[in-house]
């Protein structure tokens, strides 16, 4: 019994053995043509939209001019506050734009590294006895340079990242 | 009777000892004559070289050129390869600046660069990475935006997902000759520039508001791995390179089984 079990093993090893020796031409036959390429690339996003302020008072007039000091192009606008008894005239050498929403708009993009020509705001009207106390907000916002399907730049003052100024006294000084 | 019964087992022995160094021998002539066939200069006239080869080639602002290519030489195990780098010419339109929303010319497209006949397809994989490499996974995906042209690349939508895009060109690709491309541009979603953190400080009456843009920094990515197959048995030999069932007409349009 047992060596007909032992004889029965060999047989079917012998078979597996065959079988195996035959598949093993099977499986290059089963081998397709076949090849790939990779690639792969990406660029960091800078995003350092950063303005500067720059005023100085003169004779109740502040010359406020906006340096780009980020690293990406930007669009930018000024708003002034005043009191309500203390109407500010503007007045420019051209570039700045009043919209209805009461922001000065620089027209042109404010490239890296460069300066808004000034625009004056001067204060009317001042008493002598508040003269060293009065207080101009100005607020000035830049937002980063947008490009449409067309190819145009334009700006997108709904997602405005903004910087206020709180000015101090007259003179230029805190 | 135990002893019989081992010169039994010892002939069986014998006998498959006998069969291997046959098999090994008949084997061994095999490749003999294999060689002789190949030396003869009768046959070596008729010897087909089956060199399969593919190459993605990448169109920008700056030009067209081979990024990546792998071609079978024709002997043994050894390949011309090639690997070069996506988007290198890319911000060569802007001075070199990355402007959010700009749509960026970059053309993908596949050419055979063996010689034989092919079927290619595409996976395409965008994704971000913040500055010490490591992924971003609070970006879409979609916020790179790498629009895919209508010029008859077929779109695996189940194989598909937000990062990864497969794509299979229906056709036969014929030897020298080149697909049309998958893309065609590449914006950079303007609304990563929205997400800011601000901090403001009061310091002597002087306030003073810094904005801190969250995504600074943040770098995008696309990778592009581009599959060939031989043509004869195309669908056993897709199902066995790709593991994907495919359809393949008498004129050799390829369309996905589902």
């Amino acid at each position: 019994m047992k060596h007909d079990w032992i004889r029965k093993k060999t047989t079917w090893l012998a078979a597996g053995a065959l079988l195996l020796l035959g598949s093993a031409g099977a499986g290059q036959a089963m081998a397709y043509f076949t090849t790939y390429v990779t690639a792969a690339g990406g660029h960091p996003v800078t995003l350092g939209y950063e303005t500067q302020i720059e005023e100085e008072v003169e004779n109740m007039t502040k010359h406020i001019v906006i340096a780009n000091t980020g690293e990406s192009d930007c669009y930018v606008r000024v708003k002034v506050f005043s009191g309500i008894q203390f109407p500010v005239s503007f007045s420019q050498e051209g570039g700045w734009t009043l919209a209805d929403d009461g922001y000065w708009y620089y027209d042109e993009i404010l490239p890296v590294g460069e300066k808004t020509s000034v625009l004056l705001a001067a204060i009317e009207n001042i008493p002598e006895e508040y003269k060293e106390t009065f207080n101009i907000i100005v607020v000035q916002e830049c937002t980063p340079v947008l490009y449409g399907d067309d190819g145009q730049p334009y700006a997108d003052w709904d997602r405005e990242a903004d910087t206020t100024t709180d000015i101090g006294t007259a003179g230029g000084e805190e | 009777m135990r002893r019989k019964n081992r010169r039994g087992s010892d002939k069986v022995n014998y006998i498959l000892l006998a069969a291997a160094v046959l098999l090994l021998g008949a084997s061994g002539v095999g490749s003999a004559r294999a060689a002789l066939t190949y030396f003869s200069e009768n046959y070596t006239a008729q010897v087909e070289m089956y060199d399969i080869g593919v190459t993605l080639t990448e169109t920008s602002a700056a030009g067209t050129k081979d990024i990546s290519s792998r071609d079978y030489t024709g002997s043994g195990d050894v390949w011309e390869e090639s690997r070069g780098a996506l988007l290198a010419d890319m911000l060569d339109e802007t001075d070199g600046r990355l402007l959010p929303g700009r749509k960026y010319t970059e053309e993908l497209a596949v050419r055979n660069s063996g010689n034989i006949d092919e079927y290619v397809r595409v996976r395409l994989y965008r994704y971000w990475t913040k500055e010490d490499g490591s992924r971003e996974q609070e970006l879409a995906p979609a916020l790179i935006d790498l629009n895919l042209t209508d010029s008859g690349w077929i779109v695996d939508e189940e194989a598909s997902t937000e990062e990864r895009t497969v794509l299979y060109w229906p056709q036969v690709l014929p030897v020298g000759a080149a697909t049309p491309a998958f893309t065609d541009t590449l914006a950079i979603d303007s609304s990563i520039t929205s997400k800011v953190t601000t901090e403001t400080k009061t310091e002597n009456g002087v306030t003073t508001t810094t904005t801190t843009f969250n995504y600074d920094g943040v770098q995008f990515n696309i990778e592009a791995e581009v599959d060939a197959v031989q043509t004869h048995n195309a669908a056993d030999a897709i199902k066995s390179a790709w593991g994907v069932d495919v359809n393949v007409g008498a004129d050799g349009s390829l369309s996905l089984a589902r």
